[in-house]
């Protein structure tokens, strides 16, 4: 379980986040909405500790959110992190970027980490890049080899920044297959996105942010035919718009 | 064993005479080769005159991968030999002006060669003439974009002078060496002009600084 | 022109050589291990290390060589430290060395997006295990044409060490020069040997220069909104 008690985040003067409470139970699959700047991905890089928290406590499994390196290792160990802009790194093998963790945390043996990226390019769809170099790939197929780098910790949790913001539209579905996928196997996640049909599909719990706050939290149909607040009435009117358009 | 700090200060005058000595020769030196080493940059890019552009790439070449030293000593000990007998302060000036070209040579061409192709078409394509294009064109975004590679090369020609001392020009360097040599209060003689020297360094950096930013930054960043 | 003298002081002149070399290549081991270490200990977070570091890097890199050479050799002797000529030299060439590439390092540390930085923390690597898996790796392709044209250039100033005294190549041709009366001559031999080290590694920056400059291209994703500006002070 993920729990967020009162947090509050600040960039200089400004507020990013205010007083956010938060429960997510094992098995949720939930997806974060809400226009720039509403404080989504702080909340989510908040919870890996990659923003700090100014006020306020963020527990993992019962464990403290805190700025202990050793603590934090345990914690980090259960949330895999997908970012926005994908973060392989560029001088290592595809097999070298996923095996780091297993190999160096887990420390776990060369036969098993063999089996274990196999299994995890087997379950992204990219086994024959094994050797490639992330340069050598494309923008989708770099996403996917995220997922895979974080799914090696054999995490608890996956929390995904914007997954697809950064890719062209073409690549986008083969992301998003993954992630459906790894929905239906029962992971426990938070999805960052702005692709409302497919948060509509996969989410059980929708969460609405703006301003820094929760304004509503619900199950999608509730949110997406009938929302309470007025906030969201508008922002899902203005996203509908464009899907529309862009038809 | 005590150290004087206040002998260097007492000596102010002196050190300020070899500093004003420094930056004149550098200013000097850096206007000559920066406008030598533009017209060397040409030559090098359009490899043409045809019979200009070897002389010039092996000059450039000789003046970057052989020591100042080495230069200075080969035209004031070598020209006599032929007839040829410079000050040590002429001397000292046009070795490190053309020394310096070669290295403005190289950092202008490597601009010019960085702008990308799409600017001399669209230039040329509204009717500028080669020369327009140049002059109006890709040269002023030349100097924008090599701006701080100017600026080192400039703090590298006031470095540069300070070799001269060996010809005993009278610049900052030579005043230290001379004052320590009559002193012997060679800690603080030196641990000061290194101070003033990095002062020089400083300002140097600092005006080039806001130069870029009166000059080329409004133009350049995103709002 | 007359050569004729080269044959009678070949010996001399490649010892001398030899030195030069000797020098630069002293200088370049220990200025890197010694500027590799300063260059890393800038970016951590503890100020009075920053602070101080700060300070010898500035002084080294704001003030001309010949200088830090004469303060160290005539300023050790003058507080009663006798050490060796050639050690003072070397101690000099380090120091500066050392500046330069603990410069050139830390800029290329800071240049790694801080993305790389995250992802690492996210799957658990400590400070040390990503300086060495993921940072270092990676400034070393982009720190090599600076590196380079770094030891090109100090590979020159160990002409410097010849006006306290060592016993380089410039130091030994002046004793050549006057042997001889053929100074012309005896720094054009002098200046081709310079050229015959230095050019080689002037091409090799060149080719490395195009290599990166070619892979470059789709390395990190690019922020549309990323002005890319060169940085001052960096000589």
């Amino acid at each position: 379980m993920i729990e967020l008690k009162d947090v509050c985040v600040s960039f200089g003067k400004l507020d990013v986040l205010k007083n956010l409470n938060l429960t997510v139970n094992k098995g949720d699959v939930v997806a974060v909405i809400g226009p720039s700047g509403s404080g989504k991905s702080t909340m989510l890089r908040a919870i890996n500790h990659l923003e700090v928290i100014k006020s306020g406590s963020i527990f993992v499994d019962g464990e403290q959110v805190t700025s202990d390196e050793k603590k934090m290792r345990a914690i980090r160990q259960k949330l895999g992190m997908v970012f926005q802009l994908f973060n392989l790194f560029p001088h290592l093998t595809v097999y070298d970027n996923i095996a780091l963790n297993p190999r160096l945390i887990q420390k776990l043996k060369k036969e098993d980490i063999d089996q274990l990226v196999d299994d995890l390019l087997k379950k992204v769809g990219l086994e024959e890049k094994k050797f490639s170099y992330p340069p050598q790939l494309s923008g989708g197929q770099m996403q996917r080899i995220a997922i895979a780098r974080a799914l090696a910790m054999k995490p608890d949790y996956m929390l995904f920044d914007e997954p697809t913001s950064a890719l062209d539209p073409e690549l986008i579905g083969e992301v998003l297959l993954v992630i459906r996928k790894l929905a239906e196997e029962g992971m426990t996640m938070i999805i960052v996105t702005h692709e409302m049909n497919f948060a509509k599909e996969i989410a059980d719990r929708i969460l609405m942010m703006d301003d820094g706050i929760i304004i509503e939290d619900g199950p999608p149909e509730e949110i997406f035919t009938n929302p309470k607040n007025e906030r969201t009435k508008s922002f899902l009117r203005t996203i509908t718009e464009r899907e529309q358009k862009k038809n | 064993m005590f150290l004087d700090w206040l002998f260097p200060i007492m000596h102010l005058p002196e050190f300020l005479g070899g500093a004003l000595v420094t930056l004149e020769l550098s200013i000097a030196a850096f206007l000559l080769s920066l406008f030598l080493g533009t017209l060397f940059s040409l030559v090098r890019y359009s490899k043409k005159p045809r019979l200009l552009y070897p002389l010039v790439t092996l000059i450039v070449e000789v003046m970057r991968n052989t020591p100042l030293l080495v230069q200075l000593f080969f035209v004031y000990f070598g020209f006599p030999q032929f007839g040829i007998l410079l000050s040590p302060t002429v001397a000292g000036l046009s070795v490190i002006t053309i020394n310096s070209s070669a290295y403005y040579s190289e950092i202008i061409r490597g601009g010019i060669q960085s702008i990308s192709k799409g600017q001399w078409e669209a230039a040329r394509s509204i009717g500028l003439s080669r020369a327009q294009v140049f002059t109006r064109i890709i040269f002023p975004q030349v100097i924008r974009d090599v701006f701080p590679s100017i600026t080192n090369q400039l703090v590298l020609v006031v470095f540069g002078t300070s070799v001269l001392s060996t010809l005993d020009v009278k610049e900052l360097t030579q005043v230290a060496s001379i004052l320590n040599s009559q002193s012997f209060r060679s800690l603080e003689i030196f641990v000061f002009v290194m101070l003033l020297y990095y002062g020089i360094t400083e300002i140097t950096l600092t005006s080039s600084r806001l130069a870029y930013k009166k000059w080329f930054a409004p133009r350049t960043e995103r709002r | 022109m007359d050569f004729s003298w080269l044959p009678r002081y070949s010996g001399l002149i490649t010892k001398s050589l030899f030195m030069t070399l000797k020098l630069s290549g002293l200088a370049i081991v220990f200025g890197m291990i010694l500027g590799v270490i300063v260059g890393v200990l800038l970016t951590s977070k503890v100020k009075p290390i920053k602070y101080i570091l700060r300070a010898y890097v500035e002084l080294f890199r704001g003030a001309p060589l010949l200088i830090q050479l004469f303060m160290v050799f005539f300023g050790l002797a003058y507080i009663h430290i006798n050490i060796s000529l050639s050690t003072t030299v070397i101690l000099v060439f380090t120091l500066y060395t050392g500046a330069y590439v603990a410069e050139i390092t830390r800029s290329g540390i800071e240049s790694i997006p801080t993305g790389q930085w995250e992802a690492a923390h996210s799957i658990g690597l400590n400070y040390f295990q990503i300086m060495r898996i993921v940072i270092l790796p990676q400034i070393i392709t982009i720190a090599l044409p600076s590196l380079i044209g770094f030891f090109i250039g100090m590979t020159k100033d160990t002409s410097l060490a010849s006006i306290i005294g060592y016993s380089e190549l410039v130091k030994n041709a002046q004793t050549v020069m006057t042997t001889t009366s053929r100074p012309f001559e005896t720094y054009i031999v002098v200046g081709i040997l310079y050229f015959i080290i230095c050019y080689p590694m002037s091409r090799f920056v060149v080719f490395v220069e195009d290599r990166i400059r070619r892979r470059q291209k789709g390395i990190y994703p690019v922020n549309k909104t990323m002005v890319k500006r060169e940085e001052f002070g960096s000589a």
